[in-house]
C-alpha cells in the first residue's frame, strides 16, 4: 500500500465521517439524551478517553536493511516491554442503532534500559545502560458499535480504528543520546495504525453508580476493554528504512465516554 | 592661634590621629597581633568604662591569607562560610575583626583577646586567682582616643585560636602556635569556641570594662571518615566511563564526595597517546625529578611534592640535559602524569593514598545526634557541632587536588549529595586503567581519608544504536532528519495532514452549530 492508497482511505473515511455526523448531530441535539434501554437520563455523549497499558516488542528486526540480523533482540531480548499510552476520541457521528464514527489521537510511551556488554565480550556488562526510546502518536478513525449495549442491554462495544501512526524514538546510553560516524540514535516514523478491540461496560455492574457519576461529571459510559493493536512503521512510502518501532501488540485499559 | 569652632575641631581631630599613630607606632607587635590604622568617628559616649563593640557593618571578621584580605570566606559559596576548617588552619590565616572601642586612656586599659570554650569575661577563667580555662591569642595596641568612639580592626591568628584547646596555658601570657596546632584535634568533633574582646589594666586584671563577643566560631580541622568501597575493588565502566560506586557515608558530618582520580584524564601515561608530552627520563644519578611543567615554566606552584614520577625526567625540548649520571641511559620516553602502577585489575597508585597524608581520628564514636541526617552545607555552626560528634575515622586527606574530579564551583566537592553512591566520571580513554578514591567532604571543606582504589578500564560498548548501525541499519540522524535523501515527502507533513483534517472537521462543526 503506498501513500496515496493510504492518504485516500483516511481523508475518505474522516470526511464521510465528519459529514454525515454533521447532519446526525443536529437530530441528536434536539433530543440531547441518546435513546438507552437502561437509562432514564443520560447526559450529552460526543467523546471518549481512553488509558491503556500493553506488553510491546518493537518490530525492529523486521527491518530488511539489517539482512536478517536482530539488534533489537541481541540488545534487549525478546521479553515484551510495557507501552503505556491514552487516546482521545471524538464522536462527531452517531449512526442510529449502529454505533458513533469519529476521529481520535493517541499518544503512548515505551522505554527499554538494559545494560550494555563490553565488545570484549570476555569482560561481561558494562555499567553503561543502552536505552531505547519510543513514543508513538496516531491520528485515526474510530467506529464503535454500540447498539448492542444501547438497544439490546448487551453491555459489550466492539470497536475499530484506522489511521496514520507516528512515532518519535530515541537510542541513548548513560553518556546520552547515542551517536555513531555522526548519525545520532534519534529520528522518527511513520506507517499505519489499525486497531480492533472489545470493550465491556462497566455501567451494568452498578447502574446507580454510574447514573451519579454521568450527573457529577457528566460520564456515560465506563469500560473496560481489550485491543488488538497492528502499528506499522514502515515508512509509508515516504521513509525509506526507518526505525521499525511499531509492531502487534494487545492492550487493556479503561475508557471513559462523555 | 585657632580661629574659631572649626579650626579647634580641625586641631583635635588632627591631635587624635597623631596620636593614635605615635601610640601604634611605638607599641610593640605582641602576640604578633596586628592593627589597622584607627579612624575616629568622633562620637561621645556617656560612660566611662572602656568599652570594646563591633563595627555596624561587619559581624564576621575578614579572613587574611599572606597578607590578602580575602573577605569573610574562604570556601565556595555552597559551603559553611564562617568557622575553621584544617585549610584555615594550615594557611596561617588571620581573623581580623572590625571593632570599635570608646573610652580607652592610657592610665585606665589595654586590650586582650582571649579565646575559650567558656566565659572569658570573667577574670577566673582567664587565670585571675585560678587556673585559666581560656588562653589569651593577642593584645591588640589600642590607640588612645579618651572618650572618643574608635573604629579599628584586631587581628587573631587562627593558629593561636586553635593551639590551645587540647592543652590550656596555665599562665596569662601569650603562647604562639605553630602549624602544629592544625593537627590537634584527634577527633571529628567539632568545637565551638568564643572570642573575647576584653579590657582589662595593663596587668590583665578586670577594670570593669564592656567586653565584645562574636558569635561563636565552629572549628573543625578533621574531614568525615571514608566511605566503604566495593570489596572487589572493581570500579564499574564503560565506553570512557567509569562508574565508581561507594556505601553513603554514615559519618553525619559529610555533606559531599571528592572523587579523586588517577591517571588524570587527559594525561595518560600511554606511549603515543593523547596527552602526552615527550620526557627525556635518566636513571637516579641525574637531576631531579622535573615534570614538564616545572622545565617549562618553572613550576606553577600547585606541585606538592608528590610527584609520581620515579626516575629523574625533564623536558626533552627545553629543559637542559642532565649534568651527571650516565646520560647514554637516558631515554626518550612519551608519558603523562600517570603514577597509576596498577594493571589487569589491581589498583595501584602512588599518589592516591592515605600513607603519611591523613590525620586519622583514633577516637571511639561519640554518641550519635538525633539531627544527623538534616545536616547539610546551609546548617548553622551549632548544628554543625552536633552533627560533628561522629564515627571514628575521619582525618584530612592531603592529596594533590590536580587529582580531583570536576568539582562543582559552588561547592568545591566533585559530588554534593550525602545519599549519592556513585558517579559518572566521563571523558575517559578506553584500555586504560585508572584508579579511583573517594573521600568524604564536610561543610567546611574537610576533605576526610580516602577510601581503599577502585580500579577499572573504559572499554568500547554494544550499545543498541552501535549494533543496529553495524548490522546494516540506516535510520537516524535526528527528529529532524524528516526521511532519507530522495524520499518522495515529509511523513510528518503527513502526519500532520492528517490532523489538520481533524481540526478542520471541528471547526467546520463548531461554526455549524452557531
Amino acid at each position: 500500500m503506498n501513500l496515496s492508497h493510504v492518504l485516500a482511505v483516511v481523508v475518505v473515511v474522516a470526511s464521510a465521517s465528519v459529514t454525515v455526523t454533521l447532519r446526525a448531530r443536529a437530530q441528536e441535539d434536539l433530543s440531547e439524551a441518546t435513546p438507552g434501554r437502561h437509562r432514564h437520563y443520560e447526559s450529552p455523549q460526543h467523546f471518549a478517553i481512553e488509558f491503556r497499558i500493553s506488553p510491546y516488542t518493537p518490530d525492529v528486526d523486521s527491518d530488511p536493511a539489517l539482512n536478517g540480523a536482530t539488534p533489537y533482540k541481541t540488545v534487549f531480548g525478546s521479553s515484551p516491554r510495557v507501552l503505556i499510552g491514552a487516546e482521545f476520541d471524538w464522536q462527531a457521528l452517531r449512526i442510529p442503532h449502529f454505533g458513533a464514527l469519529g476521529p481520535g489521537v493517541s499518544a503512548g510511551i515505551m522505554t527499554i534500559s538494559d545494560p550494555a556488554s563490553f565488545k570484549d565480550t570476555s569482560r561481561g556488562p558494562s555499567q553503561e545502560t543502552t536505552s531505547l526510546a519510543i513514543y508513538p502518536f496516531a491520528v485515526m478513525a474510530v467506529l464503535r458499535v454500540d447498539a448492542l449495549w444501547r438497544d439490546a442491554g448487551i453491555p459489550l462495544v466492539p470497536y475499530a480504528k484506522l489511521g496514520i501512526g507516528y512515532a518519535l524514538w530515541r537510542a541513548s546510553n548513560t553518556l546520552g543520546t547515542s551517536s555513531i560516524n555522526g548519525v545520532v540514535g534519534q529520528g522518527h516514523s511513520v506507517g499505519t495504525h489499525v486497531a480492533l478491540g472489545l470493550s465491556l461496560n462497566l455501567n451494568v455492574f452498578d447502574s446507580y453508580a454510574a447514573q451519579n457519576l454521568d450527573d457529577a461529571m457528566g460520564v456515560n459510559g465506563t469500560y473496560l476493554f481489550a485491543e488488538w493493536t497492528r502499528e506499522d512503521l514502515t515508512g509509508l512510502g515516504v521513509q525509506t528504512d526507518p526505525l521499525r518501532v511499531g509492531g502487534t501488540n494487545w492492550n487493556f485499559g479503561l475508557a471513559f465516554e462523555f | 592661634m585657632l580661629n574659631g569652632p572649626y579650626a579647634m575641631l580641625r586641631f583635635a581631630r588632627s591631635s587624635l590621629v597623631f596620636g593614635s599613630l605615635t601610640a601604634i607606632a611605638l607599641s610593640s607587635h605582641a602576640a604578633r597581633a596586628q592593627t589597622t590604622a584607627p579612624t575616629t568617628t568622633a562620637t561621645a559616649t556617656t560612660t566611662t568604662a572602656p568599652t570594646v563593640t563591633a563595627a555596624l557593618n561587619q559581624s564576621q571578621p575578614n579572613r587574611i591569607v599572606n597578607g590578602v584580605n580575602k573577605g569573610i570566606s574562604t570556601r565556595p559559596i555552597q559551603l559553611t562560610p564562617n568557622g575553621i576548617s584544617y585549610e584555615d588552619c594550615i594557611s596561617d590565616m588571620v581573623l581580623q575583626f572590625p571593632l570599635v572601642l570608646t573610652n580607652f586612656t592610657a592610665s585606665s586599659a589595654s586590650l586582650q583577646v582571649w579565646v575559650g570554650s567558656t566565659n572569658c569575661a570573667f577574670g577566673t577563667n582567664r587565670g585571675v586567682q585560678s587556673p585559666p580555662a581560656c588562653w589569651l591569642v593577642a593584645t591588640p595596641t589600642v590607640p588612645i582616643a579618651g572618650a572618643t568612639s574608635i573604629s579599628q580592626s584586631v587581628s587573631v591568628r587562627v593558629q593561636d585560636i586553635v593551639g590551645h584547646v587540647t592543652s590550656v596555658p596555665t599562665t596569662m601570657t601569650y603562647v604562639p602556635v605553630g602549624r602544629e596546632a592544625c593537627s590537634t584535634q584527634t577527633v571529628d568533633s567539632a568545637e565551638m569556641l568564643s572570642i573575647f574582646f576584653v579590657p582589662t589594666s595593663p596587668t590583665g586584671q578586670d577594670i570593669g570594662g564592656v567586653t565584645y563577643s562574636p558569635p561563636p566560631i565552629v572549628v573543625d580541622m578533621v574531614g568525615p571518615s571514608a566511605p566503604a568501597t566495593p570489596g572487589d575493588h572493581k570500579s564499574g565502566a564503560g565506553d570512557t566511563l567509569l562508574v565508581p560506586t561507594w556505601t553513603p557515608n554514615v559519618d553525619p558530618d559529610t555533606i559531599g564526595y571528592d572523587i579523586y582520580i588517577d591517571p588524570i584524564p587527559g594525561q595518560e601515561a600511554t606511549v603515543g597517546g593523547v596527552g602526552s608530552e615527550p620526557v627525556l627520563v635518566c636513571p637516579a644519578a641525574g637531576p631531579a625529578a622535573v615534570t614538564p611543567a616545572d622545565a617549562g615554566n618553572g613550576g606553577d606552584g600547585n606541585d606538592t611534592g608528590a610527584s609520581a614520577d620515579t626516575g629523574a625526567s625533564i623536558d626533552a625540548g627545553t629543559a637542559p640535559a642532565p649534568t651527571t649520571g650516565n646520560q647514554d641511559a637516558c631515554v626518550l620516553e612519551i608519558r603523562g602524569t600517570s603514577s597509576a602502577t596498577g594493571a589487569g585489575g589491581v589498583c595501584s597508585s602512588s599518589v592516591l593514598s592515605n600513607a603519611s597524608s591523613v590525620v586519622f581520628d583514633a577516637a571511639a564514636p561519640v554518641t550519635p545526634v538525633a539531627e544527623a541526617s538534616s545536616d547539610d552545607a546551609t546548617d548553622t555552626d551549632a548544628e554543625l557541632v552536633e552533627a560533628s560528634t561522629a564515627s571514628p575515622g575521619g582525618g584530612i586527606s592531603m592529596v594533590d587536588p590536580k587529582y580531583l574530579y570536576k568539582p562543582d564551583p559552588s561547592t568545591g566537592i566533585t559530588v554534593g549529595a550525602m545519599t549519592a553512591s556513585s558517579y559518572n566520571i566521563t571523558g575517559l580513554r578506553n584500555d586504560v586503567q585508572y584508579n579511583v578514591a573517594i573521600a568524604g567532604v564536610d561543610a567546611l571543606g574537610n576533605v576526610g581519608p580516602l577510601s581503599t582504589l577502585e580500579c577499572a578500564s573504559p572499554g568500547p560498548i554494544n550499545d543498541f544504536w552501535d549494533v543496529y548501525r553495524a548490522s546494516g541499519g540506516q535510520a537516524g540522524g535526528g527528529f529532524c532528519a524528516l526521511e532519507a535523501p530522495g524520499a518522495p515527502a515529509g511523513s510528518a507533513i503527513l502526519f500532520g495532514g492528517a490532523i489538520t483534517v481533524a481540526a478542520a472537521a471541528l471547526r467546520r462543526r463548531r461554526r455549524k452549530k452557531r
